[in-house]
């Protein structure tokens, strides 16, 4: 296939009425990234481009077709969404499925092969930098890198691609989308990167003593504003309503008691913040696929997949599973074995 | 009369001996402004601050009382007013802009005591941008520019040989004759300065903003609530947002009323007790966010709660551009009037 | 912008010991009246704002009239503090700010007919106006009450209801969604109950109080029966947590339902798309 073939399959999809919805990447006005385009609109989806700059994870958005609030009588089309998932985005649909949140028929896959996404807030700090002008138009991000387009045809090299490459990109070892119906282009080869390599920063952590371990993480979430950028990114925070914030203070049912449905208030400080996070990072212990998306939502750079990667190096080293790798075996922490280690429970 | 100072660190170290001075600084790879420390302020590094000066004045969250059981019933103590003199130093003209946004708000109708002693015994040193600091700056837009004083006691542009200080309130008239080491600026760097603000003010982009071009039934606000993941980002991150809700925490016996920022991009900030939500959907809420900002506002005030800082635009990680929106409106309303 | 209102702390409540609490209706939806202190002076149709300790505060029309030497609201067991709300018993300790909102512009319907259209707990404003204009009997025309409930387990103040419909002075007229054996009045929906009456427009004000689905059709309805927008107004329900103007999540376009509303002519309301949904 190719960018115009995978296309006009859409279109022809659209038309014929097999699929509800395309979600893909449009060009949006930040240069650095294409943003999510969500449509059913056979002109709109003329516009979906596929490049390193499709950096979004676009799983959450089937999530969100089951929330919207339809008005009264009207019930939800039920025919599969179409939706283009790189490989971290299509270990993400596995879980939705393992988990039974979404139906394989509900999704239309268009896997997306990638070596790698570009980072936008580098890329962005890394053109203010070196580029002269300040018109984010005249700017053309590939694979080889970021160039600037000086005079209509010159073009200035800003920056190499690794040096404005996504970290998560930078360990990935699952380059091609492990579940599909269809690809853009052709598999690519695997970066083959190490399970060492893709632990290196948390082995360095891991290295810190106690207390400074405290002292970093005190000092990255007390930046936290509570904004919730990261949970509500994030594909597989799907819960309607969640106990970390008072997103659905729902009215109880009047022969019910009163559910205090929350367990942190809204209150930002500090021992919230921490209570937050680190329940967060419990929920997403081997679910998590380390697609980015909640570090680069978060508006003050805390490093949320440091503490992600934690979590999942734990139960990788403790039971050997990869989270999203396959839908149909059960969630780690869903099964039970004899053999699982326990040394954690003390006599 | 504008004054000038030849070693702003000088300055700041001498304003951080006598009040709570906030300065820009850096935290890895964030600014926000912090309590000053004795670290030399760098004009050249700093852009803007990740989150705008709001935050002294107006805090995430801030307790408004105690309350406790006794056996006549319950007794309150309000906490104590944060009456602490305070100086902000090196706030872009857009974030003090801010701040004038927000005492239109708190001080409407019904004085807000919590906000009203804060902002009283602030005073706020804006610093001109003699550079727009982002490609998504749209100040001039919002009739503001990179140098306006709005909101502001004093306003300092950075030149060659040191920081020239405009007085624009009292206040800041009072502050800058109270040290020795601010002279009378003379004539050619009144001149530069000025030189300095013309230049860029070109250099910001400037957008048609139409309040009655804007529609409240439109396809765009469907479009745009698709993909907005309904996060608090540019509400939070906003110089001018100023929603907020009350809380209780506690027990029924003791325990404190607690006031946190709050938004209209979160499902539960209007949904009733019976089910009933008036903005259910995000597209809604985009909506109400902008159409506050940019009708509701203006109707009452006459001007835009929106500063141009462009904060919403460049943080929003799936990129809802309030420009965007405005341009497409204008455009709009001009063919419907070319062809009726 | 209006005139200053001087508090020193909109924010601070005053505690209040619940004077008398009454059940009006029992059952899942169940109904509470609740009288404390009066605390301060208001004008019908304004709210006040009640907390109960621990658990948070909520906004409330009054529903006494401010002729009486009381405050009494009616609570529909409904969210987590008005659930919290009616656990409470006579002698428990409350919070309340106030007054907050407009309130109806009773000094400029002097003369006027005045037609009361209710439904549920939305009897709550209204009964606060037709006890003032009772008190005041001289200064207004005939007053109708058209006030409707699920089942008549859930009419609420039956007993001022069953006095009212003894007066000669205001003539009521009730009705129930469900068909029930004894039941005498009109059994039907409050809009067609309205219909069916169809009170004449002339010289009448006519204030609607409801859920917003009742609203929305007795708007309709009135207008068919030749009511103009200046003659139809109606009350407002918004989640509200500050009551002045700040928190903004009561917000319809450049209006707070707080402190600008709850009280609205639907000249005013058509304006706003959003407000009547």
């Amino acid at each position: 296939m190719s960018k115009e073939g995978i296309k006009s399959e859409i279109i022809d999809l659209l038309k014929s009425g097999k699929i509800k919805s395309f979600v893909g990447y449009e060009k949006g006005t930040n240069p650095f990234f294409l943003r999510p385009l969500i449509t059913s609109s056979v002109e709109e989806v003329k516009k979906a481009d596929f490049s390193v700059l499709c950096v979004s994870n676009l799983v959450r958005y089937v999530i969100d077709d089951f929330k919207i609030a339809l008005p009264r009588g009207k019930t939800r089309d039920s025919r599969p969404i179409a939706v283009v998932v790189k490989g971290c985005d299509s270990r993400a649909v596995n879980v939705l499925l393992q988990e039974h949140i979404i139906k394989r028929s509900d999704v239309f896959l268009i896997g997306m092969p990638c070596n790698g996404v570009i980072d936008p807030k580098a890329a962005e700090s890394l053109w203010y930098e070196r580029n002269k002008t300040h018109d984010p138009t005249k700017i053309r991000i590939s694979n080889e890198g970021m160039f600037e387009i000086a005079d209509g045809k010159e073009e200035i090299k800003l920056a190499d691609f690794d040096e404005i490459e996504s970290e998560k990109c930078k360990v990935c070892m699952h380059n091609n989308p492990v579940i599909y119906d269809e690809l853009v282009w052709d598999k690519v080869d695997d970066k083959k990167v190490t399970r060492g390599e893709r632990y290196k920063k948390v082995d360095d952590y891991e290295k810190l003593d106690p207390e400074k371990k405290w002292l970093f993480w005190s000092d990255e979430f007390s930046k936290c504003i509570r904004c919730y950028g990261c949970k509500n990114i994030c594909p597989l925070c799907y819960c309607e309503e969640c106990t970390l914030a008072k997103d659905k203070e729902k009215a109880v049912l009047p022969n019910e008691k009163i559910w205090k449905t929350s367990w942190i208030d809204k209150e930002v400080n500090f021992s919230n913040n921490v209570a937050y996070h680190m329940n967060r990072a419990m929920h997403l212990a081997g679910r998590c696929v380390d697609c980015g998306e909640c570090e680069r939502a978060c508006p003050v750079d805390i490093p949320l997949r440091l503490l992600y990667t934690k979590v999942e190096k734990d139960i990788y080293e403790r039971y050997g599973y990869e989270s999203g790798m396959d839908s149909e075996v059960k969630p780690v922490l869903a099964t039970f074995d004899i053999n699982d280690k326990e040394e954690f429970i003390e006599g | 009369m504008a004054k000038f100072v030849e070693d702003i660190n000088k300055l700041l170290v001498e304003l951080a001996s006598k009040v709570e001075l906030y300065v820009p600084t850096t935290n890895k790879s964030i600014v926000n402004f912090e309590k000053f420390t004795g670290e030399p302020f760098e004009a050249e590094k700093f852009k803007n601050s990740t989150e705008p000066i709001k935050k002294i004045l107006f805090p995430e969250s801030e307790i408004l009382y105690f309350y406790k059981k006794d056996e006549n019933g319950y007794k309150f103590e309000q906490v104590p007013l944060d009456e602490k003199k305070k100086i902000i130093f090196g706030a872009r003209p857009c974030d003090c802009a801010g701040v004038e946004r927000l005492d239109r708000v708190f001080y409407g109708d019904y004085m807000d005591p919590y906000y009203d002693a804060r902002r009283k015994n602030t005073i706020i040193i804006g610093l001109a941008c003699n550079e727009p600091p982002y490609h998504s700056c749209f100040c001039t837009s919002v009739d503001l520019s990179p140098s306006s004083t709005v909101g502001m006691d004093v306003l300092a542009t950075q030149l060659e040989n040191g920081y020239l200080l405009e007085e624009i309130s009292d206040k800041g008239k009072e502050l800058l004759g109270s040290s020795e080491l601010v002279r009378d600026a003379n004539e050619d760097e009144v001149k530069k300065a000025k030189k300095l603000h013309e230049e860029s003010h070109k250099k910001v982009k400037k957008i048609d903003i139409d309040t009655n071009a804007i529609e409240f039934e439109s396809d765009l606000w469907g479009r745009e609530g698709k993909r907005c993941i309904g996060c608090g980002t540019c509400t939070f991150l906003c110089p001018t947002c100023h929603c907020f809700t009350i809380e209780y925490v506690g027990s029924t016996r003791q325990g404190r009323v607690i006031r946190s920022w709050d938004t209209c991009q979160f499902q539960a900030y209007s949904l009733e007790a019976s089910g009933f939500n008036p903005r259910p959907n995000k597209g809604e809420r985009v909506r109400q966010r902008l159409h506050h900002k940019y009708r509701y506002f203006a109707d009452n005030f006459g001007e835009f709660q929106c500063v141009g800082c462009g904060r919403c635009v460049n943080l929003c990680p799936v990129n809802i551009d309030v420009r965007e929106v405005m341009v497409y409106f204008k455009k709009k309303k001009q063919k419907e009037e070319v062809i009726p | 912008m209006t005139t200053k209102i001087d508090v020193e702390n909109p924010y601070l409540p005053v505690p209040l010991k619940l004077e008398e609490v009454t059940e009006e209706v029992s059952g899942p939806r169940a109904i509470k009246r609740f009288k404390v202190k009066k605390l301060f002076d208001y004008k019908p149709g304004q709210c006040a704002m009640l907390s109960v300790f621990g658990h948070g505060e909520v906004m409330l029309a009054i529903s006494s009239s401010p002729t009486r030497n009381y405050l009494e609201f009616g609570v529909l067991k409904m969210g987590i503090v008005t659930n919290a709300l009616h656990d409470l018993k006579q002698g428990d300790c409350i919070g309340v700010r106030g007054p907050f909102g407009n309130g109806f512009p009773l000094k400029e319907w002097k003369g006027k007919n005045i037609l009361f259209i209710g439904g549920g707990i939305g009897i709550t404003p209204l009964r606060s106006v037709i006890y003032y204009m009772l008190d005041h009997r001289d200064d207004y025309g005939k007053l109708d009450l058209i006030y409707g409930a699920r089942t008549s387990a859930d009419l609420c103040y039956k007993k001022d209801l069953e006095e009212l419909e003894k007066r000669d002075d205001i003539s009521a007229h009730l009705s129930i969604d469900v068909k029930e054996e004894d039941w005498k009045g009109y059994t039907g929906f409050v809009p067609a109950n309205l219909l069916e009456l169809a009170p004449p427009s002339v010289n009448t004000i006519a204030i609607t109080c409801g859920p917003p689905i009742m609203i929305k059709f007795v708007i309709q309805d009135l207008l068919k029966l030749k009511f103009s927008d200046k003659q139809i107004f109606t009350t407002l329900e918004r989640r509200m947590k500050c009551g002045v103007g700040k928190c903004g999540r009561c917000n319809i376009g450049n209006l707070y339902v707080c402190k600008d509303g709850p009280v609205f002519s639907y000249d005013l309301l058509k304006k706003f798309p959003e407000a009547l949904e």
